[in-house]
């Protein structure tokens, strides 16, 4: 029991990850109907931003803000200076997951050239691990799950209640009529990359906290399990998305302890294989029919 | 011609005729048919663990030092077939299950899926190929042919990989060309459209993602028998984007344009970079092709989307009679 | 879309009688009776029942929302029905897949011209052909002299039928580079290559210029006179009234009325539905 619990714990510091970046991943998908493949990249960059400040004796959690920010304004230039064109230069759905996915290729491999193969830690410690109800976490756990429940509260409340975010639910469902009705759809577009971007300098960030040492491919191959999480919970939602990141997070810890650790992102998939055979349009959104890209 | 140069000759040829027949496949579904297979990289995979299996011969025999499925000491030709074989038969399991129960924006994703947990499994399972050392000493094909040069051999090897192109070039021009090819091509440009004139645009990917996969799985036979090592490395999920980078440059639904985009995107870059002025820190050289790879990509489906050489414009001969039954 | 599975639904006991010509002879080559489909809850159409005589030609009309489109693309197998059935010559084919309803015969339009665009135009009209065997794989590789003739003929039928369309100058153009006028003619003599038993023209004058309009009214009013069964969704209504007989006037999601387009306009309820004079 008590291995069944420490797992869980564990499951809780993986879905609060796969939160912070699956609710970014699916904000901006849902806005954009971009499949942004270089989500990962972004995450990365920010992750070795927050290294470099860190190392020069800043406070990680300083670091990571300003990473965090940092992670929004390279979004925000990548859709504008990339992707935008390329949408307006007629490139469709399909054509549109090649040039993200050239956009990651080329990130990954320059930051990677820069940095090289090795492997890095953050001068964080992890504080004392806290035992409560047979939970096994440590400060910097605790903090991080705070910093998803804060992300993902935030977002909802923005999506419900302020006018940007009601405009960005109204592209989402409906580019042309948002249009139409007079929003002002560069300038909420450009704010969905800023927010993805910012969440996955977050996630980022917090992954590599996490990971204890990282090195210039751990963002993109996090990409892949959050992109299941999106899926799980219904591309599109962010309630989606936390649901999508508890399921998968939990699973896979919960696996990993009973069964084999080497194995335990096969357990996400095959989770992400099963919801999608039974319901094609993941736990949450209603089935989308086929939609144009926005830029 | 000295050793190494022929030694070298050799090498670029070999893979140029994998990669080529290779980026065939991959035109066959994506070019032809539209279908973003973005775990490709496996299928070559398959082929080439198949036929290292089908020629090492049990794993017990060489020492134990290498654990895998099977084993058997099957003479050439036969561990290529098998290799041909085992792609397309994975091809088919992952497109009956992908192609058919899932909506086509997701089919992508779940490929890229596939491909990462193929990856996974295979290096946490070392009873299947070995895990992540990947298997090694894979005999020379043709140590068969007693009598002849170390170097000899591998210039008939190497015959062998020209002639299979060829081949292989003939099979795709063939259904290129045809009216299976015109209903191919037409699931690409409006699958409804097609389905409302009564074909199946799912029974037409299911096929071109089993014939693509039999020419990946031969691929990566002809690349294991002349390397000699097949490790997990080597096929990271990524690695498919290679060869689509080739086939969206070199031309897509172009058998000849993939052709060159296969050799210029798959050797000729591997090779210019070596020539480039960036040091030799092969960190740095493999990131430079990559930087490579994905810039020549951008470049292509911004200013040339149809490749250097495009897909022919398909015309019919005006003709005054039918011929007389 | 979820897979449908090919085969017949056994028809209600009511209406068996019916469906089998029970007591009265059915020369309809279209009866669609009591069809239904909800979208969360929304009824689009909501127990639609009409038939279409065989060789004649239907006008569907309605106001916006009315469900037309909905009724095509369940008829089409597009769209899968809540309930209701649909007989084609008297055959079940409701639910069926829109690849095995194409293959009973039931060719459509759709509102936005579908054209394959890189391929050239008498690539898209050899695609009306009926499937044949010369399309499969296998045949890529034996017996090409087989096909090559078939093939030629089918072209020469092809040229023929460009040349009335008036199209003969575009055979060789990318369908994607006409206007949309011209993709419109491209798509509908695709569909008489097909000599389908039943055409379903969704919107045919939808992005159709002036100078077009009437080439395609012409050609529709051809296929009316060749005998060809017609269901036309339209909503010019000049276009349904010189060429449809019957009209069906549907009206959130149901039958309002059906008979010539004179008694239509005449009817009041009709008027009120449509908000226009």
């Amino acid at each position: 029991m008590q291995v069944f619990v420490s797992a869980v714990g564990f499951g809780l510091v993986t879905a609060a990850l796969l939160a912070i970046c699956a609710v970014g991943f699916t904000l901006q998908f849902s806005v954009t109907n971009v499949l942004n493949l270089a989500f990962g990249s972004v995450m990365t960059g920010s992750g070795f931003i927050a290294y470099g400040l860190n190392i020069g004796g800043m406070n990680i959690w300083l670091a990571m803000v300003i990473a965090a920010l940092c992670g929004g304004v390279i979004s925000v230039l990548m859709n504008s200076l990339l992707y935008g064109p390329f949408i307006r230069h007629g490139t469709n759905l399909f054509g549109m997951v090649i040039v993200t996915i050239s956009t990651a290729v080329i990130s990954d491999h320059v930051i990677e050239a820069a940095v090289g193969p090795s492997f890095f830690s953050y001068n964080a410690p992890s504080g004392r691990a806290l035992h409560f109800l047979d939970f096994l976490l440590t400060r910097q756990d605790l903090t991080i799950i705070g910093i998803a429940v804060a992300v993902t509260f935030a977002t909802q409340l923005a999506l419900q209640r302020t006018r940007v975010g009601k405009s960005m639910r109204g592209l989402s469902v409906n580019a042309s009529l948002a249009r139409a009705c007079g929003i002002p759809t560069r300038r909420i577009v450009a704010l969905a990359w800023f927010a993805s971007g910012v969440m996955a300098g977050l996630g980022g960030v917090a992954l590599f906290i996490e990971t204890s040492t990282f090195s210039a491919t751990t963002g993109s191959d996090f990409l892949i399990v959050t992109i299941a999480a999106a899926v799980v919970g219904g591309i599109g939602s962010a309630r989606g998305a936390v649901l999508g990141a508890l399921v998968i997070g939990i699973v896979t810890e919960v696996g990993a302890a009973y069964w084999d650790p080497q194995l335990k992102d096969v357990l996400a998939f095959a989770v992400l294989i099963v919801v999608l055979l039974v319901r094609p349009q993941g736990l949450f959104s209603q089935l989308a029919t086929e939609r144009a890209v926005v830029g | 011609m000295s050793a190494a140069t022929q030694y070298y000759t050799i090498t670029i040829v070999v893979y140029v005729c994998a990669n080529v027949i290779a980026a065939w496949g991959l035109d066959l579904q994506f070019g032809v048919t539209g279908v973003l297979n973005f775990a490709f990289i496996i299928f070559q995979a398959v082929g080439a663990y198949t036929a290292g299996v089908l020629s090492l011969g049990p794993s017990s025999s060489s020492g134990g030092f290498q654990t895998y499925l099977f084993g058997a000491n099957l003479p050439f030709p036969l561990p290529i077939i098998g290799a041909t074989l085992a792609g397309g038969a994975l091809a088919a399991v992952v497109g009956l299950i992908t192609l058919r129960r899932l909506r086509s924006d997701y089919q992508a994703m779940v490929m890229l899926v596939v491909s990462v947990v193929a990856t996974i499994v295979v290096t946490a399972e070392t009873g299947l190929f070995n895990g992540a050392a990947g298997l090694s000493l894979i005999p020379n094909p043709m140590q068969g042919i007693a009598g002849l040069s170390r170097q000899t051999q591998s210039w008939i090897f190497t015959a062998f990989c020209v002639a299979l192109m060829i081949a292989i070039g003939a099979v795709m021009y063939a259904i290129v060309y045809s009216p299976h090819g015109r209903v191919l091509r037409a699931v690409r440009e409006n699958e409804h459209a097609l389905e409302a004139l009564g074909r199946s645009a799912t029974r037409a990917r299911i096929e071109v993602f089993v014939i693509g996969g039999a020419l990946a799985g031969l691929s990566g036979a002809l690349l294991v028998e002349f390397i000699g090592a097949w490790a997990p490395n080597g096929w990271l999920y990524p690695e498919t984007f290679v060869f689509f980078t080739a086939v969206i440059v070199g031309g897509r639904g172009s058998v000849a344009g993939v052709a060159i985009g296969a050799a210029l995107i798959g050797v000729g870059i591997q090779q210019a970079v070596q020539y480039m002025p960036i040091g030799s820190d092969p960190t740095v050289l493999a990131a430079v092709e990559w930087i490579i790879t994905g810039a020549l990509t951008l470049v292509f489906l911004w200013a040339r989307p149809q490749g250097l050489l495009p897909e022919r414009r398909r015309r019919f001969a005006r003709s005054v009679d039918v011929a007389p039954r | 879309m979820l897979r449908r599975e090919r085969g017949r639904e056994p028809a209600p006991r009511a209406d068996r009688d019916r469906a089998e010509g029970g007591g009265r002879p059915t020369s309809d080559m279209l009866v669609v009776n009591d069809l239904a489909r909800a979208y969360g809850g929304v009824r689009a159409v909501d127990g639609v029942s009409f038939s279409v005589p065989a060789g004649s030609m239907a006008g569907l009309i309605g106001p916006n929302g009315a469900g037309k489109s909905t009724v095509l693309g369940m008829i089409a197998g597009a769209i899968r029905p809540d309930r209701g059935e649909i007989l084609l010559a008297g055959e079940g084919i409701a639910g069926w897949s829109p690849v095995s309803v194409a293959r009973r015969g039931v060719i459509r339009t759709f509102q936005t011209a579908s054209v394959f665009a890189r391929m050239t135009v008498l690539e898209n009209v050899l695609l009306g052909v009926p499937p044949w065997h010369g399309e499969r794989l296998r045949s890529a590789f034996v017996g090409r002299s087989a096909w090559r003739r078939e093939e030629a003929a089918q072209v020469k039928q092809a040229r023929e039928l460009l040349e009335r369309l008036d199209l003969g100058a575009h055979a060789d153009a990318y369908a994607g580079e006409l206007s949309g006028g011209q993709k419109r003619l491209v798509e509908i003599g695709r569909a008489m290559m097909a000599q389908p038993r039943l055409l379903l023209l969704d919107e045919p004058m939808a992005g159709v210029s002036r100078t077009l309009a009437a080439p395609i009214e012409a050609l529709i009013e051809e296929l009316r006179d060749g005998g060809m069964t017609v269901v036309l969704v339209e909503h010019e209504l000049g276009l349904v009234e010189r060429l449809c007989s019957p009209v069906i006037v549907l009206a959130q999601g149901r039958v309002l009325m059906q008979g010539e387009m004179a008694q239509l306009r005449a009817d009041p309820e009709v008027r009120r539905a449509y908000l226009v004079g």
